[in-house]
């Protein structure tokens, strides 16, 4: 009986370290791409409070720097700690070996340099104003072949798996990794290289920035939460029957969502409404996924449980507001102001960014080989995560709401509506810094851990790349 | 059970689905539009949207490039879907047509600024535009407007004698004696392209309000 169990965590041991290397890479950039875009964020944020700051520097204008912070956001961070995350999924989920991880370390450079470089360009010369590819068109095509390579070596770590077997977690992972190139071809193709003028392209724009969203990075954190809810709070999905349901409905209805934000817009109404019932219909995934995800509860004394908690939570609120302000009715108050900016947010720093958060705490003490050292770090980071998404969503709501009741009263000049909204902001904006000090206790846990594993050992850079962790957290 | 297979087949044909709703069909029915030539009111014959001067096309790179449309958009809704019309950002609702001349069209999603789809319409002398693009303080108070003074360059005055082009700036806006400030090319661009910005041009899909409905009003 032991013998079985010491084999089994030596082939969970060997299959962690076979993917270290990329994952904990990808780990890496993504959390830097995190705090530089809340950085960018935060700048921006002080511009709209005094403007005539920094007005010297081209650079540093507030349109550039939200620019370069989404970007930052969703290519440097969520895409690569997506990626971590789906590779080390699939190896776990899989019980095999990770094929190709030097070509995905290598890949995983590249994205990180063009991600750079891209934000470096959209700062120095300027975004292309297209949401989610605000990269210069000479740079994109570097991250859409880093993001096809990395698509590549995950769908062959998801056929090398030894059990072949299907699994929720493996389905939403493999989903990610078929929509994810598509999604940078055309947008490559149809956006940069052989565009149409007029407004075809701002719907095809928005196809690609609902799918990057919804089809590219939510399934990625969707995995983790089928895998690691089960896992650590030992409850079984509550109504396992209905996971391909929740899974079909969401990934055949998220593609058609990208149009509603234009209600009373230029594009032809039919567009507008197949967006907005799509959008209403995606509740029925929603709250499928929310009755599986049960177990992550927020008062766990686990601090992992408590991060899937707060995801499951936000995606459920996310799914509700987003149905309920889709119709034309409703949209037309809110529309414009910054309660779609705040529901955008839920989303992304909601319910992605936690899920991806409790992956990180879930995989690195296994690829580490040791535990994080710091008890109390993670603690300080949930709370703050979850303090920081409650304030900066929160009065973004309130102060869209708000915003959008003065804009529709024509009397009212925006000066006075931008005026009655700056406390908002300044919320926003604390609640924002609350999220990126929250972000500060995870880069100092994983420094000082960082520091743990290479003390040991004599030559430190070669051995990262060499050695095998001695000792298992498991086995601790 | 693997049911890889099938799971990427399903997932291909639900996204090729949304594929050809988002992707193709647009490009096939709206990338047919063309520059039309209509008539107008006088029976004369126009082409709508006119093709920018090559100044103001230029402009609105330079719109693009400094990220205006965070705050500004360029869409017009009908009246019974906000205020637009009411705040006078245009004299009918935006479609399609409005942005043929667009290699790719700014049309924004945040209004922290007002509609600019208009702008050319309401805008005074070229001058206004022009301090209001240096600081757009001087022109309303409190307005979180993004300067664009580097646009400008403050120069010795030549000769004794003010250039043409030199803003008028008063107060503890203005610059050192003996020296003023003047639009670089961009700056100059970028208002050719805001003064180019203009839609009140009767559509079959998009009629203007006829005039004594307007007067009535
Ligand atoms: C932070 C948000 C913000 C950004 C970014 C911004 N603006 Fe503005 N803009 C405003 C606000 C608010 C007003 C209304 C107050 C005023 O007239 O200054 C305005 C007004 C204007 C107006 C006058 C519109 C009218 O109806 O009179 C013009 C023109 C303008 N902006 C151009 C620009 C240009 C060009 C850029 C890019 C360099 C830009 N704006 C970037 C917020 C912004």
């Amino acid at each position: 009986m032991s013998g079985s169990h010491s084999n089994c965590t030596d082939r969970a041991d060997d299959v962690d370290a076979s993917c270290r290397l990329p994952v904990l890479y990808l780990f890496a950039g993504g959390v830097a791409w995190l705090l530089a875009g809340i950085a960018l964020s935060l700048v921006a944020a002080a511009k709209l409070q005094f403007p005539s700051l920094l007005t010297v520097c081209e650079g540093l204008t507030y349109g550039r720097l939200t620019a370069a912070s989404s970007s930052a956001l969703t290519l440097g961070f969520a895409l690569q700690l997506g990626f971590g995350l789906c590779f080390w999924l699939l190896s776990r989920t899989g019980q095999s070996r990770f094929p190709l991880p030097g070509i995905a370390f290598v890949v995983s450079l590249v994205l990180n340099a063009s991600v750079t470089l891209g934000v470096g360009a959209i700062l120095i010369v300027g975004p292309t104003g297209i949401p989610g590819l605000e990269v210069p068109r000479q740079v994109a095509p570097l991250i859409l072949a880093a993001v096809g390579l990395l698509s590549l070596v995950g769908i062959a770590a998801f056929a090398s798996s030894a059990s072949g077997s299907s699994s929720p977690a493996r389905a939403h992972l493999l989903g990610a990794l078929v929509v994810l190139p598509v999604l940078f071809v055309t947008a490559q193709l149809g956006l940069l290289l052989l565009p149409i003028p007029g407004i075809s392209q701002a719907i095809t724009a928005g196809w690609f920035h609902q799918g990057f969203l919804y089809l590219g990075l939510a399934p990625i954190a969707l995995a983790a939460l089928y895998y690691l809810v089960p896992l650590l709070t030992e409850r079984s999905p509550q109504s396992p029957a209905l996971t391909p349901t929740a899974f079909w409905t969401w990934t055949i209805l998220a593609g058609w969502t990208g149009a509603a934000k234009w209600v009373g817009g230029p594009i032809p109404a039919w567009w507008i409404t197949v967006s907005i019932v799509a959008s209403v219909l995606l509740v029925i995934p929603i709250t499928l996924f929310f009755l599986n995800f049960q177990g992550a509860c927020l008062f766990s004394r686990k601090v992992t449980v408590r991060f899937l908690a707060v995801s499951t939570i936000s995606l459920f609120v996310w799914g509700g507001l987003n149905a309920i302000f889709a119709p034309r009715c409703a949209q037309s108050v809110v529309h414009f102001t910054q309660f779609a900016v705040g529901l955008r947010e839920l989303f992304f720093f909601g319910f992605l960014a936690p899920a991806f958060f409790a992956g990180i705490y879930a995989a690195v003490p296994k690829l580490a080989g040791r535990d994080f050292p710091c008890r109390i770090s993670p603690q300080v980071h949930w709370f703050f995560t979850a303090a920081g998404v409650a304030l900066m969503v929160g009065s973004y709501l309130a102060g869209g709401l708000l915003q959008g009741r003065h804009l529709a009263v024509a009397g009212v000049p925006i000066v006075a509506v931008d005026h009655s909204l700056r406390p908002w902001l300044l919320l926003h904006a604390a609640g924002l810094g609350l999220f990126g000090f929250a972000q500060l206790a995870l880069v100092a846990n994983s420094g000082w851990l960082l520091f743990e594993c290479v003390k040991p050992l004599k030559d430190p850079v070669i051995s990262l790349f060499t050695v095998t962790p001695v000792q298992s957290a498991s086995g601790k | 059970m693997n049911y890889g297979p099938l799971i990427y087949f399903g997932v291909v044909t639900s996204l090729v689905a949304s594929w050809i709703g988002f992707v193709a069909v647009p490009r096939q029915t709206l990338g047919h539009l063309r520059a039309d030539l209509s008539t107008n009111a006088a029976s004369a014959v126009v082409s709508y949207p006119p093709a920018r001067s090559g100044e103001a096309a230029q402009g609105r790179d330079v719109y693009q490039s400094l990220g205006c449309s965070a705050c500004h958009t360029m869409q017009v809704r009908p009246e019974s879907g906000g205020s637009d019309i009411a705040r006078g950002w245009g004299k009918r609702r935006s479609v399609a047509r409005d942005y043929l001349q667009d290699p790719a069209p700014l049309l924004g999603s945040s209004r922290l600024g007002p509609d600019l789809a208009n702008y050319g319409e309401r805008l005074g002398t070229n001058s206004f535009a022009l301090i209001r693009l240096y600081n757009p303080r001087l022109v309303v108070a409190g307005s979180i407007c993004t300067p664009v003074p580097f646009l400008f360059e403050t120069r010795p005055i030549r000769g004794g004698v003010t250039s043409s082009e030199a803003l008028s700036l008063k107060g503890a806006a203005a610059p050192e004696v003996g020296s003023e400030v003047v639009p670089g090319l961009r700056a100059r661009q970028l208002a050719a392209f805001l003064a180019s910005l203009s839609t009140s041009v009767d559509l079959p899909e998009a009629p203007l309000p006829l005039v004594e409905e307007t007067a009535r009003k």
